[in-house]
């Protein structure tokens, strides 16, 4: 089966995207995800963001 | 630049840096070289990065760009501003023939023999009303120079593909400068092998692959691009990364790049810019001044052993016109034949036109020319 590719764009008010993404790759996340991410691991996403 | 045989000296420091020789007798780097070890480990170490990690470590893929730019520089006598990284030699030759702003009625001198990717991309500017003079590549200077009156470039090989002669690309670069003509020059098959210094033979462009003479992979080489030049060479190859703003994925300001990176149109062969940084590191690290005399003395060897067992040389060899390349053939005899005999000897040479081509790197022996030209029948 091919793979998909999930691509979401989202940002909140206040605060940079960019150190969204730098705190996040200290908690080894690398964003933009593909279909071999498991759901638990997008939750872990999820709770991660300030 | 003449240089006279000598003895391997460097075989004893670096042939462990060839893994290639525990296997074959590898006489064919005119062809596709194998790698040397430096360059594959830093492939290895890609590919495992970019398999345990993603683009986690993307900054080192970056200074790895920054890194080729700067070793291929080195080795060129050129600023890492006038490197562009590339996927072949006749990419490099293309973006040169396809962005200059040609008028109908220029004319450009060329040279007969040469590999196609230096003739093709010329030919086919006749639709632009652009004409050829035609040469022999061993043509007197006396008779470049009055091809080049009146010319708008002038392209050749710095080493020829089959025949193996070495143009003397500083007295070709001073005449065209005397007459005003862009010097394109085709280095895949003398650089990593014989010193090229861009500034002394005032090029205005030359381009190498990777998996010739440089000892590294192939689809990834580089395109020396004089800074002055650059203004007026058009990067027809458009893409994301040919401007200045690229890093800024929000930015449309498709202002060009300052350096020769206006001529990178998009994502990089990464893999293969590990490998071919490491492979420049290793040679300058050996010194391509050193090479060269080695691989002049191992192809002089094997032209002489061949004719004294009968064989006909393609080009008389000299000091200041040899190279690694060395083609022949002996009446009666398919060279197709010879060059399979020789591969189930475990012998790797070239059938080419007609005639056997040998061409080995300073990591072969003086005691495996012997035994390639003992099996010559």
């Amino acid at each position: 089966m091919w793979a998909t590719v999930a691509r979401t764009m989202m940002r909140k008010q206040g605060i940079d995207c960019r150190m969204n993404w730098k705190d996040l790759q200290e908690k080894r996340m690398i964003t933009a995800q593909h279909s071999y991410v498991s759901p638990e691991e997008i939750d872990a996403f999820v709770e991660a963001l300030p | 630049m003449g240089f006279e045989t000598v003895g391997n000296s460097l075989l004893a420091q670096y042939r462990a840096d060839f893994p290639v020789a525990q296997n074959l007798i590898y006489l064919n780097h005119a062809a596709v070289s194998p790698v040397c070890r430096a360059a594959a480990e830093a492939m290895r170490w890609l590919a495992t990065d970019a398999e345990q990690f993603g683009s986690l470590h993307y900054d080192k893929w970056m200074a790895c760009y920054e890194g080729l730019r700067v070793e291929a520089a080195q080795m060129l006598h050129a600023s890492p501003r006038e490197v562009a990284i590339v996927k072949n030699t006749s990419e490099g030759i293309a973006t040169i023939a396809m962005g200059l702003d040609w008028r109908s009625g220029d004319r450009i001198v060329a040279f007969h023999d040469e590999f196609p990717a230096n003739q093709y991309p010329w030919i086919r500017l006749a639709a632009r009303g652009v004409t050829i003079t035609w040469l022999r590549p061993e043509a007197p200077l006396e008779e470049i120079e009055q091809a080049a009156k009146g010319a708008r470039l002038l392209a050749i090989s710095f080493v020829q593909f089959l025949s193996g002669y070495r143009a003397d690309l500083e007295a070709i670069g001073e005449i065209c400068a005397r007459h005003g003509v862009f010097f394109c020059v085709d280095a895949i098959q003398g650089l990593g092998a014989f010193p090229l210094d861009v500034r002394k033979a005032r090029i205005h462009a030359a381009a190498a692959d990777g998996h010739k003479w440089l000892t590294g992979p192939e689809g990834c080489g580089v395109l020396y691009i004089q800074q002055d030049v650059q203004d007026a060479v058009d990067p027809v190859e458009f893409g994301w990364t040919n401007a200045a703003a690229h890093a800024d994925y929000g930015s449309r300001d498709m202002t060009l790049r300052a350096d020769a990176g206006r001529y990178e149109p998009g994502t990089l062969n990464t893999i293969g810019c590990f490998g071919l940084e490491a492979a420049f590191k290793f040679l300058n690290g050996v010194g391509v001044e050193n090479i060269a005399p080695v691989v002049q003395g191992l192809a002089d060897r094997a032209a002489a052993g061949a004719v004294a067992k009968g064989y006909e040389l393609l080009t008389p060899r000299t000091p200041a016109t040899g190279a690694g390349i060395v083609s022949m053939r002996k009446q009666g005899i398919d060279c197709r034949m010879i060059w399979k005999d020789l591969k189930e000897k475990r012998m790797i040479t070239a059938p080419r036109a007609g005639w056997l081509r040998v061409s080995p790197h300073f990591y072969v022996s003086p005691e495996e020319i012997d035994a390639f030209v003992e099996a010559l029948p």
